[in-house]
């Protein structure tokens, strides 16, 4: 039965169209095996769209949450590779760079080197971390227990264990206070006197064992800084300070370090992501093709097997554009139910991703927006043709057809 | 209400020409029941297709309603069948997706007309033909006869000039082909609807007002 919509002169227009979608619905109904194989293609395009891009966004965003978090006015120096032509960086220098700079506010050095750790009856290779104090704030460590070493620390053997290197199996055994306990680095004998929490971005901090830099120095006997991290005065462009490291290291040493703004990093991931997401895009969108290619081939059998009705239609007076029209729907629609599905496939994969490499899930916008507008786009692109085709059946023909 | 001069069709078999209809010529009058009959392969139903502007002829001319219309371009031609001509076929051509009352109200669709009107005037034209109580049902469901007055409700709702029949009762038994033509004897006398039935059933051509017979592409 015809449900009875009252509809005004001027939304005949709408009421034809919810005849073309209710007759769409309909066929499709009608012919459900065809249609469930065009929306498994069609859901498995967009959702691999939804989800890649969505993906790509959220990755991102990771980075960038990351980076953001370390502060983006932190600066990374790093001396070159080989250094054959200049001096080396010493922690004097750090300190020198400082107090003649009138971007910087803070500038930490921090010397990189392994040695042997025993502890608990256990051997193994450690990474080592020598530096100040003033390591800690800026790069926004957290302590698990204990403290961190300090100024009055200088030449003693006093050590803070990285988050990471109470992992290993000769600290996870170990029953006791660790605070107080002895590792012995390099046959030396060195306290515990602090832990850190696994909270920070610093790569070295996760995985050394921290002592004084001064102690390192005669340890190791390696007076080279691998790297000063640096915090800038307020409203500094990081273009200026890097300049202004440069230039020093340059004058004072002839040596041409590399400076690394965080500000710049978080300029490149935003670069970066819109590639990659932008890449991820395309890739999936070749799978918006095939699913396309299944949305028309089922509209062109749609096509042929309804070309009695489509001469009735025409035999009653409905023109080319009132075929093509309701053709045009009816792929339409099975494009956009398959946009939902794969609206959902999608969204259920990016969730499945995010929480395997613990990445906050959200659900981008623009994800799905672009998969459910690609979607009426492919139903209207690749339902053009069997519309068209439709449209354009000789009347006659159509009708004495079997 | 309808002329027809020196009308020739052929189709095209292989390299040659096939000539089907011969030099037409026919008037028909405004509330005229006209048969047509002849053997077949005589040309009824080409000449069919083309008073009904489904198919064009190879030269002549024709006018419907005093408009000349084999020059009107595809859509006026698609808007003069849902307006002016309304088809009764053999094998009645219903949708099958579409109760009767929805079948009744198609060609309404292409009329800009509001759903609830076509709903209305669709159970208008139902309960004309006998069937008001069958509105919802879909054709599978009916018999022959009923999907045929269904296809005459349908043939009718957009008040059209002219209703065109062919071989309206050729799928049903005597009995109940008696019982379309009743209906079409008293559309034509009560409504002053003019029909043209193509048939080669000489019971029901004796029946109309006017017969004409096709032999080899020409009318008598």
């Amino acid at each position: 039965m015809l449900p009875c919509y009252d509809y005004g002169r001027r939304s005949v227009e709408i009421a034809m169209l919810l005849t073309y979608i209710r007759e769409a619905v309909r066929s499709l109904y009608t012919a459900k095996q065809r249609t469930l194989l065009a929306l498994i293609g069609i859901s498995i395009a967009i959702g691999a769209v939804i989800s890649l891009v969505s993906i790509g966004i959220i990755w991102g965003n990771e980075m960038l949450r990351k980076a953001t978090a370390a502060g983006p006015d932190i600066l990374q120096i790093d001396p070159p590779w080989n250094q054959e032509d200049g001096e080396d960086i010493t922690v004097r220098d750090t300190f020198l760079l400082l107090n003649s700079s009138r971007t910087l506010a803070e500038a930490v050095p921090m010397i990189s080197t392994y040695g042997t750790s025993f502890f608990n009856g256990q051997y193994w290779a450690t990474y080592i971390v020598g530096t100040t104090s003033s390591y800690k704030t800026i790069n926004k460590l957290r302590l698990k227990a204990g403290r961190f070493i300090s100024s009055l620390d200088k030449n003693k053997y006093y050590i803070v264990i990285g988050s990471e290197v109470l992992e290993k199996p000769a600290f996870k055994n170990f029953k006791g206070d660790l605070l107080g306990s002895t590792v012995k680095i390099n046959n030396r004998s060195c306290t515990v006197v602090g832990t850190l929490e696994d909270s920070t971005y610093d790569w070295h901090a996760k995985y050394s064992i921290i002592m004084p830099i001064s102690t390192v120095t005669h340890l190791f006997n390696e007076k080279n800084i691998s790297k000063i991290t640096a915090r800038m005065q307020p409203n500094v462009d990081f273009r200026v300070a890097t300049k202004e490291i440069e230039r020093y290291f340059k004058q004072r040493k002839n040596i041409e370090v590399m400076v690394k703004a965080n500000e710049q990093r978080i300029e490149e991931i935003k670069e970066v992501t819109a590639m990659l997401t932008l890449l991820l895009g395309f890739i999936s969108s070749i799978s918006l093709l095939v699913g396309g290619v299944g949305i028309m081939n089922v509209m062109l059998t749609s096509v042929m097997d309804r070309r009695r009705e489509i001469g009735i239609l025409r035999a009653i007076g409905a023109r080319q554009r009132d075929i093509r029209r309701q053709f045009l729907t009816e792929a339409v629609i099975l494009c956009l139910i398959g946009g939902i599905m794969g609206a959902g496939i999608g969204i259920l994969a990016c969730y499945i991703v995010c929480s395997i490499n613990e990445w906050t899930f959200f659900i981008p916008k623009l994800g799905l927006w672009l998969g459910l507008g690609v979607s009426s786009l492919v139903g209207i692109f690749f339902g053009f043709y069997p519309a068209h085709k439709a449209a354009k059946l000789d009347p006659i023909t159509a009708l004495r057809s079997e | 209400m309808l002329k027809i001069r020196d009308l020739y069709k052929s189709y095209q078999v292989g390299h040659e020409m096939m000539p089907i209809l011969k030099g037409i010529n026919l008037d028909v009058e405004k509330g005229e029941l006209l048969a047509v009959t002849g053997s077949s392969g005589s040309g009824k139903s080409t000449l069919m297709s083309i008073m009904g502007l489904l198919d064009k002829p190879t030269r002549g001319r024709y006018w419907l309603d005093n408009k000349e219309v084999l020059r009107c371009s595809d859509d006026e031609l698609a808007t003069m069948r849902n307006r002016k001509i309304g088809f009764v076929f053999q094998s009645f051509y219903l949708l099958q997706r579409l109760t009767a009352a929805e079948n009744v109200g198609c060609p309404l669709r292409y009329n800009k007309i509001s759903l609830r009107k076509i709903h209305r005037r669709s159970l208008a034209m139902l309960e004309k033909v006998g069937l008001a109580d069958r509105a919802s049902h879909r054709p599978d469901e009916l018999s022959g006869g009923q999907q045929q007055r269904v296809a005459i409700a349908r043939a009718l709702i957009g008040k059209p000039a002219i209703v065109l029949a062919d071989e309206p009762t050729g799928a049903l038994d005597s009995h109940v082909s008696q019982e379309i033509m009743d209906l079409f004897i008293s559309l034509n006398q009560q409504e002053g609807v003019t029909i043209i039935i193509i048939t080669h059933d000489q019971s029901i051509a004796k029946q109309c007002s006017r017969v004409m017979i096709m032999e080899d592409g020409v009318l008598k």
